[in-house]
């Protein structure tokens, strides 16, 4: 199933659930989505490296220069000989919350008066590095941010990968809950 | 009649006055039938000695009603020359009453001493079920079912409380050991049973003690009661939900192992396999595989830290674990 935003509002928080081995085409048509709609899109990857999933946006004819980055996994890795990307911003650890926060933060302040989308890929790989209850409060801290300047968010997930309290929790700080599969 | 009863209760006593009887007696038996002539009338006095002697020395007495008997006839037939009829048949009295007053008299005292019998074994039933009361090692509250007063508290009821028995005796139950509202006593106004039910004990200094309580409608003095025991149950309630911690520390432990361990391992299993697929298809160059590689074995290094950060949390949280358990769960 092809990911539309065409139902959705502008302005609305997306809780996008997907199956393991679908979530990395999920991306792209979230991204391909958005961008047919005219948003700016941050994505907050702490999954792929930013230049891998750059590539593979150019790979399926997904223009970038509406795409800004937020990379929490390049320096982690060890990429520092990784020539830094225009619209990308690096975080040195996954698991550093407030750092994310605050590259986040001023993603949105680059991109001020645009409309803009954050996407987060994913919350599953984000428990590799955080506990789930730092992630619901971080997660809660984004759609408080994303809300008061009213910015699109969608967040994606592998279903099964969640505890159901979780999901639960997870669930009342969006608008919407989209099970892509 | 105190006075009279204690010195008619003493045993020489009893002897002198039968005594003096006796010679009055004896003397009206002489001067009347000897030397007045007179057979009867007198012979009446006889009984206010032999009834006392009756219900004093009960059948004893019966020697004494044959002797002044055989005396009256003696001296009717042998000095007065009368009849031998009229002075028996005098003498067969003496005889037959003190006979059933004696009878009476015994009736009387085996009663008495059957009452006295009964009286101790009360007072030693009492005695024992005091010693019970006080004790035993459960809370015990008499309660007036009508004014839900407190009759009676025993030592540990009182301990439980905290305030002095004479304090607790004569306040309403619902202060302490019921906190229901008045009208609402699940007992008396609900019609319900409280056997072995789980309430709250109110304390003294406003403490909240969970017991464990009975109430039993008993018939105390002639009026029905409610005897409440109860048992504080504070330890086991400890027990209950450090058990309850433990098991919710067990589930968020094998659900937080779920997510960050089986599910990371699936995302790094799928990271892996799509590299493979890049790699054969030729998408990305050398140091992208690196980096990629890099990064997937830094998220097995995380997944193993994962693990070792959820053993030592489950493993702080008991003590029962020995430290080389804990050392292997946590290095």
């Amino acid at each position: 199933m092809v990911f539309s935003l065409k139902d959705t509002q502008e302005n609305e928080l997306c809780l996008v659930l997907a199956s393991a081995t679908g979530i990395r085409n999920k991306n792209i048509e979230v991204i391909q989505a958005a961008i047919d709609k005219d948003y700016y899109i941050i994505v907050v990857t702490t999954n792929q490296l930013a230049g891998i999933l750059k590539k593979n946006y150019e790979k399926h004819g997904v223009p970038d220069e509406k795409i800004y980055f937020v990379d929490a996994v390049t320096k982690y890795a060890g990429g520092t000989t990784i020539l830094p990307m225009k619209n990308c911003r690096y975080i040195s650890n996954p698991g550093n919350l407030t750092d994310m926060g605050i590259a986040i933060i001023e993603s949105i302040k680059d991109l001020e008066g645009k409309k803009t989308c954050l996407l987060l890929d994913s919350i599953n790989s984000m428990l590799i590095y955080i506990p789930s209850h730092n992630i619901t409060k971080f997660i809660h801290f984004i759609t408080n941010k994303l809300r008061i300047q009213n910015l699109s968010g969608i967040f994606l997930m592998v279903e099964k990968g969640i505890d159901p309290d979780v999901l639960s929790q997870l669930t009342t700080f969006v608008d919407e809950v989209i099970d892509s599969d | 009649m105190g006075r009279f009863s204690i010195s008619f209760s003493d045993e020489r006593m009893k002897i002198l006055t039968l005594v003096i009887l006796a010679v009055i007696c004896i003397s009206l038996e002489v001067l009347m039938h000897i030397y007045l002539g007179v057979s009867i009338g007198y012979t009446h006095f006889f009984y206010v000695l032999l009834v006392l002697a009756a219900i004093w020395y009960q059948k004893k007495a019966v020697v004494l009603a044959v002797i002044l008997a055989i005396t009256h006839i003696a001296v009717g037939y042998f000095i007065a020359g009368e009849s031998i009829w009229a002075p028996a048949l005098r003498g067969a009295m003496f005889v037959i009453v003190t006979l059933l007053v004696a009878i009476l008299s015994e009736e009387l005292e085996g009663s008495r001493k059957q009452l006295v019998r009964e009286k101790e074994l009360l007072f030693e039933s009492e005695g024992k079920l005091k010693v019970i009361f006080d004790s035993i090692q459960t809370g015990i509250v008499i309660v007036d079912p009508v004014t839900h007063n407190i009759v009676e508290a025993n030592p540990v009821a009182v301990r439980l409380i905290g305030l002095p028995a004479e304090e607790i005796v004569g306040k309403v139950c619902h202060h302490f050991i019921c906190p229901a509202d008045t009208g609402k006593c699940p007992i008396t106004d609900l019609g319900n049973e409280v056997d072995n039910a789980e309430r709250v004990l109110l304390t003294a200094n406003g403490e909240k003690v969970p017991i464990i309580k009975t109430v039993t409608p008993i018939f105390l003095n002639g009026r029905k009661h409610l005897l409440e025991s109860f048992m504080d149950i504070t330890e086991r309630k400890k027990a209950e939900l450090l058990l309850k911690e433990t098991n919710e520390r067990y589930i968020s432990y094998i659900k937080e192992a779920a997510m960050r361990l089986k599910n990371p391992v699936e995302v790094v299993g799928q990271n892996i396999a799509l590299l493979g697929e890049g790699i054969m298809s030729g998408d990305f160059n050398q140091e992208e595989v690196v980096s990629q590689l890099k990064l997937q074995a830094k998220n097995m290094e995380q997944i193993q830290e994962n693990l070792r950060d959820l053993n030592k949390t489950i493993g702080d949280g008991f003590g029962e674990l020995s430290p080389a358990s804990k050392k292997f769960l946590t290095e």
